[in-house]
């Protein structure tokens, strides 16, 4: 075992010669290997426990009892990869599990380097012995395999510096005091070797950079990382996206203050973490309010302390959004976002709903008289009493506070009528139903709806798509309500006259999905969804339905999930959480 | 059929016979399921050379009920969505499971003859209801068709004829009945169009349905080619199909469509055939088992003597692979090949022929069956084409595989020069997956391969 | 430099490169009459832009000079001094910059008033009328547009005969009896996909002489078909990927599209007419943004396309005719925008037009019921477009008699 002689002898050496110089003894984590020309680097500190939370995950367990699941595991690319890993369990003389739990029991680390433009990965483990171990076993069990399979030789191995370097294709990998290298660029390879042999120059755990991104990325994470922006700005890399600019309006409302910070700050960290209950990760960047330009105001408000307001909860709920987006501003600036093509696309619609409007200006009049706190939700409809369409879509909702309440409230009522109209016009022509108008008045108000007529004869348990509809606005004090159902309209119009929302910390946006609800809507149009699986992959209907089956069953293990953006006092945080269920009670359903 | 000498009709309508000069044999069943049926697969050709040619028209003829229901319920499913695009790519899903290629042919055939297109008609249910009456009838009476197509919605929303008033009757439907559907040009006159037009006043829709509203309808007498009288009702349908231009006009269309493209068959070919259209009270299946029996249909007057339909192509080849795929894309793609299901072009469907081609079409289906072949979603017999052809068809090395392909899918025949380049191509080296699909894909390519 | 890839070109790089060719020096009649005809067979090509909605015809070539368009239009009147100038008192709107620079190089004839009598102002009705030149729906029930008829006596030696390049319905124009004009998204068309490696092409195309000739009609007449798509494709891909120009095509739907048609055209397509379609005219409120963007883009595609014929010296034989299925009222309407309205001035660009202002200029006291009357009939330009630039009879395929406009140079 030459390697290990090698390093049996260097390595005091290295202990020596390194405890001379300013650094620590032994590196600590990969960054003490590394070099600070490092751009992007992730870490898993502890992949041990990482293997056993995920192998003994609940979800896990409740996934491998699902019949699509265990066919997947039958499938001849899985079985072809076990048979891999048995071959090197074999060699290695431990299971997989373990084989991880020692050889990386320092972690692992994986980085791209910019000026050799190469990718490195380190594993660390306790000793010395299990990586120069390892490294010999998967030699060999590379060599005997070329063999057997008459290939030629696989391996070359190199001297460098004392080191015993081992070249697969593109692939250098040696052992480096604890550590296993590899990587596919020689030169970074011989940099990193002469960077911890020479003891000289500063490591990537120095850096500034890193420190910075140490302190912002959340502890403790599974796995945690970041990319320096600004090396990528200036090589040029991905230029669309640190261009600042959405090129369509939908996307620019979105993320449009994300562009902002994406184009100036000079890192974003990310940390995930994985739980028995939940996975989330959280997304980092440093921010300067002075970075956001006068067209970007919308989006984060006056002095960005624009807040989001509560979410609303209503019944069945799928989806529910609340953020602070001033609309009226954003359309008036539209020559400073977008290009030329798309204002002329934005300035033809503004002619048509100009039209819808009486004339009215949209983006001053119309989207002026409504407030920048805009919540939105998506519940399940279910069509328990009364018409069924074939096709059951969620309803959906949109509540704002409108400025000038009194003024604009004739407005809007108005145009939804004229609207109502048009499109019964519209719909009679086209042979659709008609929708018949509706109001209900009281103290503080007002709720305006239109419900589809079906037609004598109809099929009340397979009316058309028209009837997941019942277009209604309500006001309810300064708030309008605009809805995709009159039902939705009810509860939103009683809910916000009710004081005592739950108070989120502040956030710009904030977006809660409901697994169980999207569940149960893709339950409700199981029949649409096979056939469709029939038509697009050529399926018979039984493999249609089970792998529709699987799909909903997948879909069991989740809970809820959320989104969030919150500009901290100098970080803006997009955090993302799926929380998973808690295993089901046997005897419940 | 190029050559001057006519062709005896007595021979031609004869069943023909397996004999040394023209045996049964391989490559005259694929040329019977290409024509009855988009196609067949290596095994059924097997089992057809083994059982004869009568017996497997017979077969071809024979409805087989058990799909009906689950392709309705299929059907339902997709039309809650209203997208007539949606109901093509369900057909074009039938089009390739189906146990009855012949029946779903002669549905395509006749969806050609009544063209409706969804375009104008853009109630998918209604497209539907129109598929299934053509379906129900493809092989049975064609009167019945009539009788039906008469009151279709679908149809009516189409031509127009939606509303038909006493004051101002609609011509449209009177002339594309007798010139369209029944008789063909030339055979009636313009007045005939309009007094036929009043046997239909008062027919028309009410809430997508067919209803006779009799105070709109003209109870006066009409004189329709030559006959005079009141007409209550559809009996005016009956004396149209009373002409003896009819038969000779349908027999003349289920000869082009089953037989050859050109020349035009003469009058003294054509009569046998109408005459038992005639005889058997227009008994369509009967028509068309006596010319798939027949001695013309098995000789070199119809093989290779038929461009084939995008349809027959694209199908045709899944088919003979046992194939199935994303039905949705092919029906789509087949709209840009120019035979869009449920889109026909105009009131005269697909003129078929020669004008299936062109340069856009010809490179539309190398590309469509280059990209089909090559498709994730397609599965042969459930897996790739590798073990489709090693398990299910034994064809190994290059030459099998060659030799297996041109059987199933030319109907010309193989000229030494090609089938070795085909060889060629198919043992260069590579993953046999990649071999075979290039080999596919060239097969797709040549002008012999349009040709059926 | 543009490298054409001619017929020649491809059957050499093919036969060349493959390694079974059973006839030695014999050429097949298959390959014999794809040499003989070379493309590019100097035949003229008619470029149609719809201008889809109803293009506001008083606000594109503008009487700057009469008081009673201001009167009627208090809000939409463009500035007199913001008109870049025709002559005579008429200017066309600052937006269309692309057609007054065409204007200016005397490549852009403006035929003022055309229209029908008894105008229609339904949408769907007058275009109908437009495609078809039938006046009453129920005249003749078999349908089909000018240009259909017109292709249906042309030949085009398996090319398509027309192009339609757009994703929506067919216009009724192209409707023919028996030529079926394809509707294409992109040039991905005309591509043999899936052939990375030109595998299948290296093999059809060393098949393609070994086949007996004369034998069998049918075969042969695919196997010439084959050719030519194959020799269209290559000639369209190489010119879609060599394709140089120095002209830059606005980056909107139009130019995209004009873009198209100038390759297909330099890739020696022998197709006669193309058709192309610019929707978002019809502003019934707010017109002036909305108005504006589209001139922009209609003058800026035009022009640029123009230039770019002209500089692959295709310039003598290809013409534009752009057209709208009616003008607008004069009056404005409440909402700042026009309603329907009648006649409106047609465009006809490209290097053989006579430049300049053409037809009497509608008259602004003449009006009926609110419309400008028309002056010329839009069948005399098809008449013109017919006979004086496709070179064929008009009657046939309009019906009836119409004089051509004396619009264009050097003509036969």
């Amino acid at each position: 075992m030459l390697v290990a002689r090698i390093v049996a002898t260097v390595g005091p050496l290295l202990v020596v010669i390194s405890s001379c110089s300013l650094h620590a003894a032994e590196p600590r984590s990969a960054a003490d290997l590394l070099p600070p020309t490092v751009v992007a680097f992730a870490e898993m500190a502890e992949p041990a426990k990482f293997v056993d939370l995920v192998l003994n995950h609940p979800v896990r367990q409740q996934l491998d009892a699902l019949e699509g699941i265990q066919q997947a595991y039958d499938s001849p690319q899985f079985l072809q990869l076990k048979a891999i890993v048995s071959v090197i369990e074999a060699q290695l003389g431990k299971p997989w599990p373990a084989l991880i739990k020692s050889a990386a029991a320092g972690g692992v680390a994986v980085a791209v380097d910019a000026p050799s433009q190469g990718a490195v990965v380190v594993i660390t483990a306790e000793d010395h012995e299990t990586p120069a171990d390892m490294l010999e076993s998967l030699t060999n069990l590379l060599r005997a395999d070329a063999a057997a399979n008459g290939k030629p030789e696989p391996i070359e191995t190199r001297d460098y510096r004392g080191l015993t370097v081992y070249r697969v294709g593109e692939a250098r990998v040696a052992v480096l005091g604890h550590s296993l290298i590899a990587t596919n660029k020689a030169e970074l390879g011989q940099r990193i070797v002469d960077m911890h042999l020479d003891a000289s120059g500063e490591t990537l755990s120095q850096s500034d950079l890193y420190r910075r991104a140490r302190r912002q990325a959340a502890e403790p994470a599974s796995v945690w990382g970041y990319v320096d922006t600004e090396a990528l700005r200036q090589a040029g890399v991905a230029k669309e996206l640190f261009a600042g600019r959405a090129e369509n309006p939908v996307l620019e409302v979105l993320v449009g203050g994300i562009l902002t910070t994406l184009a100036k700050t000079p890192l974003v960290t990310i940390s995930v973490t994985l739980t028995e209950a939940e996975l989330k990760v959280d997304l980092g960047a440093p921010h300067d309010p002075a970075w956001v330009g006068e067209e970007r105001a919308y989006y984060y408000g006056p002095d960005g302390q624009g807040s989001a307001p509560p979410l609303l909860h209503v019944k069945d709920e799928l989806l529910a959004v609340s953020s602070y987006r001033n609309l009226s501003e954003m359309w008036l600036r539209a020559g400073d976002l977008f290009d030329e093509a798309t204002n002329d696309q934005l300035a033809q619609a503004e002619s048509n709903l100009a039209t819808l409007f009486s004339g009215k200006d949209f983006g001053e009049e119309v989207l002026g008289a409504i407030g920048p706190e805009l919540q939105f939700v998506v519940a399940r409809q279910s069509f328990d009493d009364g018409p069924r369409p074939a096709i059951q879509l969620p309803s959906f909702a949109l509540a704002v506070r409108l400025i000038d309440a009194e003024t604009i409230r004739p407005e809007f009522r108005r145009t939804f009528q004229s609207l109502i109209g048009f499109l019964n016009v519209v719909g009679a022509m086209n042979g659709q139903p008609q929708l018949d108008l509706d109001m209900e008045k009281s103290a503080d108000r007002q709720l305006i709806t239109a419900t589809y007529v079906a037609e004598e004869g109809a099929n009340m348990d397979r009316l058309p798509i028209n009837f997941n509809f019942s277009p209604s606005i309500g006001f309810a004090g300064d708030r309008l309500i605009v809805s995709s159902t009159k039902e939705l309209a009810k509860e939103l119009v009683d809910l916000v006259a009710i004081e005592g929302q739950e108070v989120p910390p502040r956030s710009n946006t904030w977006i809660q999905a409901d697994l169980a609800s999207l569940r149960q809507i893709l339950d409700d149009n199981r029949g649409q969804l096979v056939a469709q699986n029939m038509l697009s992959e050529g399926h018979t209907k039984e493999e249609a339905e089970q792998e529709i089956g699987t799909l909903l069953d997948i879909l069991r293990a989740g809970r809820d999930a959320s989104v969030r953006l919150t500009p901290g006092d100098d970080v803006l945080h997009l955090t993302f959480e799926l929380n998973f269920s808690r295993p089901e009670n046997p005897k419940t359903r | 059929m190029t050559e001057s000498r006519p062709i005896d009709p007595q021979w031609a309508w004869a069943e023909y016979q397996p004999s040394d000069e023209r045996p049964w044999n391989r490559r005259l069943a694929a040329h019977l399921f290409r024509r009855a049926g988009f196609g067949a697969s290596w095994e059924m050709l097997a089992e057809a050379v083994a059982r004869g040619p009568a017996e497997v028209v017979t077969d071809l003829l024979e409805p087989v009920d058990a799909q009906q229901a689950a392709q309705d319920a299929f059907a339902e499913a997709i039309l809650a969505g209203g997208d007539p695009r949606q109901l093509a790519a369900w057909w074009v899903y039938v089009m390739l499971q189906t146990p009855t290629p012949l029946l779903e042919n002669m549905t395509l055939f006749w969806h050609g003859h009544f063209a409706t297109s969804a375009e104008k008609v853009t109630d998918a249910r209604a497209m539907y209801a129109q598929n299934a009456l053509l379906r129900e009838h493809a092989l049975g009476s064609f009167r019945l068709l009539v009788h039906g197509i008469s009151r279709d919605p679908a149809m009516l929303i189409y031509l127009d004829s939606a509303t038909n008033r006493k004051a101002h009757p609609n011509e449209n439907f009177a002339r594309e009945l007798m010139e369209l559907f029944c008789l063909g040009e030339g055979n009636y006159s313009e007045r005939d169009v309009k007094e036929l037009a009043r046997c239909f006043t008062g027919w028309e829709l009410r809430r997508d349905r067919f209803r006779f509203n009799r105070y709109q309808h003209d109870n006066g007498d009409k004189t329709v080619l030559g006959k005079t009288g009141p007409f209550p009702e559809s009996d005016v349908i009956d004396h149209v199909l009373a002409q003896p231009a009819a038969p000779e006009f349908i027999a003349r269309k289920l000869i082009r469509f089953l037989v050859a493209d050109e020349p035009v068959p003469p009058d003294e070919l054509v009569a046998p055939i109408a005459g038992q259209l005639r005889a058997s009270n227009w008994d369509v299946g009967q028509a068309i088992g006596t010319i798939l029996r027949s001695n013309l249909f098995f000789s070199p007057y119809a093989i290779a003597r038929k461009v084939r339909s995008p349809v027959d192509v694209t199908v045709g080849l899944l088919r003979s692979l046992e194939a199935t795929t994303d039905a949705a894309r092919l029906a789509s793609e087949l709209g840009d090949l120019g035979q869009g299901l449920f889109y026909p072009p105009n009131v005269k469907g697909w003129d078929g022929g020669r004008t299936w081609i062109n340069s856009s079409t010809l490179l539309g289906r190398a590309n469509a069956v280059g990209r089909l072949i090559r498709d994730p979603k397609t599965r042969f017999r459930g897996g790739d084409l590798a073990t489709y052809f090693t398990e299910h068809l034994g064809a190994e090395t290059g030459e099998q595989v060659v030799d297996v392909l041109t059987q199933l899918t030319l109907a010309v025949p193989v000229s030494e020069p090609l089938r070795d380049q085909l060889i060629e191509v198919a043992e260069r080296p590579g993953p046999r997956n990649e071999r075979l699909a290039a080999v596919v894909h060239a097969l797709g390519t040549l002008p012999e391969f349009q040709i059926g | 430099m543009n490298r054409r890839s001619t017929r020649r070109d491809f059957l050499q790089s093919t036969l060349g490169t493959s390694a079974v060719i059973s006839l030695g020096g014999l050429v097949p009649a298959c390959f014999r009459n794809a040499l003989a005809e070379d493309n590019n067979g100097g035949e003229t090509v008619l470029v149609v832009v719809q201008l889809s909605g109803g293009n506001d015809g008083l606000n594109t070539v503008i009487p700057f000079d009469d008081p009673l368009y201001r009167q009627n239009r208090p809000t939409l009147a463009v500035p007199a001094p913001d008109g870049l100038t025709i002559d005579n008192g008429l200017g066309f709107h600052p937006a269309a910059r692309g057609l007054a620079d065409l204007l200016e190089n005397d490549q852009l004839a403006i035929v003022q008033g055309v229209g029908y009598p008894d105008p229609n102002h339904s949408h769907f009705e007058s275009m109908d009328i437009w495609h078809t030149c039938q006046r009453k729906r129920k005249e003749s029930p078999r349908k089909t547009g000018w240009l259909g008829r017109f292709l249906d006596g042309t030949s085009t030696a398996g090319d398509p005969a027309g192009l339609h390049l757009g994703s929506k319905k067919q216009p009724l124009a192209l409707a023919a009896a028996n030529t079926r004009v394809p509707s294409i998204r992109s040039l991905e068309r005309f591509r043999l996909q899936g052939d990375e490696d030109h595998e299948v092409r290296q093999f059809v195309g060393s098949l393609a002489g070994d086949q007996p000739t004369g034998a069998d009609d049918l075969l042969s007449f695919v196997q010439t078909s084959t050719t030519a798509a194959l020799s269209a494709s290559e000639r369209v891909e190489a010119a879609r990927r060599d394709y140089q120009t120095p002209v830059t095509y606005p980056e909107h739907a139009l130019g995209h599209k004009l873009r198209t048609v100038a390759q297909l055209i330099d890739a020696g397509l022998r197709s006669r007419v193309y058709y192309v379609e610019l929707d978002g005219f019809d502003t019934h409120s707010q017109q002036a943004a909305a108005h504006a963007a589209l001139l922009g883009q209609l003058g800026d595609a035009l022009s640029a396309f123009v230039e770019d014929v002209h500089h692959h010296g295709h310039g003598q034989r290809v013409l534009v005719m752009a057209f709208s299925e009616f003008g607008r009222r004069v009056k404005e309407n409440a909402s700042k925008g026009t309603d329907h309205g009648a006649a409106a001035p047609l465009f006809l660009a490209g290097e053989r037009v006579k430049g300049g202002l053409h037809g009497a200029r509608p008259d602004l006291t003449a009006l009926e019921e609110g419309d400008l009357k028309f002056q010329t009939d839009f069948r005399r330009v098809y008449a013109t477009v017919l006979e004086n630039w496709l070179g064929v009879a008009s009657n046939p395929v309009l019906g009836s008699d119409y004089r051509p406009l004396d619009v264009l140079n050097n003509v036969s």
